[in-house]
């Protein structure tokens, strides 16, 4: 039993996913769940950089760029289809395994590009004394500028883009808010769109409810619950809806009574029942985090019944991605995490090269609070 | 032999680090820096036997700092910067009366007659410190710290901007409207 | 119950291999309660494989110091634990020392935040700060309360106190505020925001390989440490039939370890904001209450 051998037995994969690639992931999570695997929280996290879906040119820079900062050793594979996935794991695992590139090609490139994580930005700022007032500061990148926050104290303006590698969030998404502290007071919002022009096929509802689950839970700390909704999803994905009650029941009781997280989740990621009944959003969507939980969770998987998150009319995946910086504006990165999360997991699952999605809005600087 | 070792270790330490605050770039080392050379402060009290003091001492001058650094992002309205900045402001006078501080002092530390030890030193010198401070004035010092920790409530209340009328409304009636709700429900 | 002696500070090594073993043996045990005890295994070699990051005008001389000062803070730690009737140091304030310490671990959490020049990472450290901030004080009158009640500082003295009654049965107050400070200060369970999965790992978002391990490993023998020094303060120390005094100290703190654990994560993660209010509004004067009724106790 040599290091290489133990080391493989629980990496850590970092898994990039196109718009309308959610069963492609959902594949790869069941594969990577198969072999003990967990998904990476970050790219200094990830041994493996696996792509589901056919990206297009913007998102497939952003995926070389991330792969570029993975730490050595690592290993990279596309899947384009679920039934790949698994081989798609093999192949990545054998680059990790195999031999080391020279020094000379793993130059670390300065994360400022359009990355999966949040690239690396420099709090600086000059102090206003006596000194030279050059804009730059070490490494090249320039200053940062003040600006009062929520509460009015003068705060850096740090402009830092969110996803789109992260777990739990929509695919393809990225974010880029401008935060004083950790309140964001401004964002932009764009979606990197898949390649090809073909609408992906409709999603089993459960599972996209189960997937909802997931993400929230994932980020209010209870992971075995999360684990269960995974679980669930998967047994659902694979026809077996009775034998998906069991670890969903159990999702639905802790939802449902744990008072800890009522309390924990509650009043977070608001949204105002009549601002998402002017822009003909689904109904589910109105309220908090926790309300949105509890209409996930609230039906059986296998339910006919519209459920969570109510009837959609159309267009309606571009009108909140439209309303994103105004809902995300005054609110601390946490919650703007959980809000996101609970939004329904194929947002973006229409961003194909040919439907580009005109919620490209620029920065607008909303002043919070 | 040993404590000797340590105590000019630490001295030099306390000294260097302090002369180092000074010297640094940035917010964060300079604070930091100065915790360093509190803590290399509180364990030559430890060295001396006050083992009590010279713990709380690091433990006080630590958390000190760490909050430093929340209060370096509320006033100063930014975090601490990497770029080569001049952290002193009006160098001369304040070098000056430093400097003739210290000749004071430590002229006084070197060239005052000590007295010589009459017996042993006591079991526990923290208690007998203490005892000598305070014992004849017990009552006193007791009802002193309650009035200090009600100077110090009332002082917060009153330079706060948000007062209870802010908060309830000028009936104290209404809900409570805060920016970031609280845990409890007040 | 033999008087506790130290043994002096050549057996640190020694301590340091135990501190080494607990750690390992509690990370399995709780690796086998998530389904896969060679977790931490696993994660030791990968992480050793692993190559190490620098980011862009990082401060590595604080970045990297603080990540190397976690598991040396959980040494000094055990190094007040008596282990039956041997400790390393009869620190005759050793109740204060261990108070001292975890007040460091705000300095290094913090400074493991500032150095890779991240914005996550910061937030992560100041999500700490945040969250220290609401459980110190209430720990720091919890570790009064059997202080009070042996009437020393001294770990030593605090364990030989416990001889009719172990202090966790009349002061149960102080020994939930010990476990929650605990796992406030390893990062763990409820407090998990700072290290969180919403900040890409928040303090550890852009650590890899020894880095990242030195941090991980840090915070697990903290867990281990810090339950030594509450079975020491709470438990009874080594008190137990059969097993020779020692022996207990080790079963007790591992026990005490995975309990913790696995108490952090059946809860939620807490926000910080809100659980300021409870700690100063409920837990502080929970606690406050809990010395009287010590201090009243000893007094009659």
């Amino acid at each position: 039993m040599d290091l290489t051998q133990l080391a493989g037995r629980r990496l850590h994969v970092l898994v990039a996913e196109v718009p309308g690639a959610l069963p492609v992931r959902w594949a790869a999570e069941s594969a990577l769940a198969d072999r003990g695997w967990v998904v990476a929280s970050s790219v200094a996290d990830a041994d493996l950089l696996l792509v589901c879906g056919a990206p297009g040119p913007e998102l497939t820079s952003v995926v070389r760029g991330s792969l570029d900062l993975l730490p050595l050793p690592r290993g990279t594979a596309a899947a384009a289809t679920p039934g790949d996935a698994a081989d798609a794991l093999d192949r990545a695992v054998a680059q990790w395994r195999g031999p080391v590139p020279p020094a000379a090609d793993v130059h670390q490139q300065d994360a400022r590009a359009d990355d999966g994580d949040p690239g690396d930005e420099d709090d600086d700022d000059d102090g206003g004394m006596d000194m030279d007032m050059d804009m730059t500061g070490p490494g090249g990148i320039p200053l940062a500028s003040g600006a009062e926050d929520r509460d009015g104290l003068e705060m850096d303006v740090l402009h830092v883009p969110l996803g789109p590698l992260l777990p739990g969030w929509p695919a393809g998404l990225v974010l880029t808010c401008t935060l004083a502290g950790d309140v964001v007071t401004g964002a932009g919002v764009e979606v990197l769109p898949a390649a090809g022009r073909r609408a992906p096929a409709p999603l089993d509802p459960g599972a996209l409810r189960a997937e909802t689950a997931t993400r929230l839970l994932e980020l209010a700390g209870r992971a075995d619950r999360a684990a269960d909704a995974r679980a669930a999803r998967t047994l659902v994905l694979a026809g077996d809806v009775s034998g998906a009650q069991r670890p969903w029941s159990r999702v639905q009781r802790t939802v449902r009574r744990s008072r800890p997280l009522a309390w924990s989740l509650r009043g977070l990621g608001r949204l105002d029942p009549v601002l998402v009944a002017d822009h003909r959003l689904p109904a589910g969507l109105a309220g908090d985090v926790h309300q949105r939980l509890l209409g996930v969770v609230d039906d059986r998987l296998d339910d006919a019944a519209p459920g969570w998150p109510g009837a959609a009319t159309p267009g309606w995946r571009s009108r909140l991605l439209g309303l994103l910086p105004d809902l995300v504006a005054g609110r601390e990165l946490a919650e703007v995490r959980l809000l996101l999360a609970g939004l329904p997991a194929d947002l973006t699952a229409d961003a194909t090269a040919d439907t580009t999605m005109d919620a490209t809005a620029p920065t607008r600087e909303v002043s919070g609070g | 032999m040993l404590s000797g070792i340590a105590f000019w270790v630490l001295s030099v330490v306390a000294v260097g680090t302090g002369i180092a605050v000074f010297r640094v770039d940035s917010m964060a080392r300079a604070s930091y820096a100065l915790a360093v050379s509190f803590a290399a402060v509180g364990l030559c009290l430890v060295l001396v036997d006050l083992h009590f003091v010279g713990v709380v001492t690091v433990l006080m001058m630590t958390m000190e700092m760490a909050v430093m650094a929340v209060f370096m992002v509320m006033f100063m309205g930014m975090n601490p910067a990497l770029m080569p900045m001049s952290m002193t402001h009006g160098t001369r006078t304040p070098a000056v009366l430093a400097v003739g501080c210290f000749l004071v002092l430590g002229g006084g530390a070197v060239l005052v007659p000590w007295p010589e030890r009459r017996g042993a030193p006591v079991a526990d010198p923290t208690v007998a410190l203490g005892a000598a401070l305070m014992e004849s004035k017990m009552l006193v010092m007791l009802t002193v710290s309650a009035v200090l920790f009600a100077t110090v409530v009332a002082a917060l209340c009153l330079a706060t901007t948000r007062s209870r009328y802010d908060r309830f409304g000028d009936d104290l009636r209404s809900r409570p409207s805060d920016p970031v709700r609280g845990g409890v429900g007040r | 119950m033999a008087e506790v002696g130290p043994v002096g500070l050549v057996w640190v090594p020694v301590l340091a291999v135990v501190l080494a073993a607990l750690t390992a043996v509690t990370a399995t045990v709780d690796g086998a309660l998530t389904g896969r005890a060679d977790r931490p295994w696993a994660e030791l070699a990968r992480l050793l494989r692993q190559q190490r990051r620098t980011t862009l005008a990082a401060d590595t001389l604080l970045g990297r110091g603080a990540v190397v000062l976690a598991p040396v803070i959980a040494l000094l730690m055990a190094a007040v634990v008596p282990l039956g009737s041997w400790t390393v140091s009869d620190l005759s304030v050793g109740v204060v020392w261990f108070n001292a310490l975890d007040v460091v671990l705000w300095a290094v959490f913090w400074l493991a935040g500032w150095g890779t020049n991240s914005a996550l990472s910061l937030v992560g450290g100041y999500r700490f700060l945040a969250q220290a901030l609401a459980y110190e004080l209430p720990l720091m009158f919890a570790l009064t309360a059997p202080a009070i009640a042996a009437g020393s500082l001294r770990v030593g003295d605090v364990v030989s106190a416990q001889h009719g009654l172990w202090f966790v049965v009349w002061m149960p107050v102080a020994f939930g505020v010990f476990c929650l400070a605990v796992l406030g200060f390893t990062a763990r369970g409820p407090f998990a925001a700072p290290a969180g999965r919403d900040l890409a790992g928040g303090l550890t978002a852009e650590l890899s390989g020894v880095d990242r391990l030195l941090l991980s490993a840090g915070r697990w023998a903290l867990l281990v440490a810090a339950a030594g020094f509450g079975v020491s303060l709470f438990l009874g120390g080594g008190a137990g039939p059969l097993l020779p005094g020692w022996a207990w100290v080790l079963v007790k703190t591992v026990v005490l370890a995975v309990a913790l654990a696995a108490a952090g994560r059946r809860v939620p993660l807490l926000r910080a904001e809100r659980f300021t209010e409870v700690a100063w509004l409920v837990l502080l004067p929970a606690v406050l209450v809990q010395l009287l009724v010590v201090a009243v106790v000893v007094v009659v």
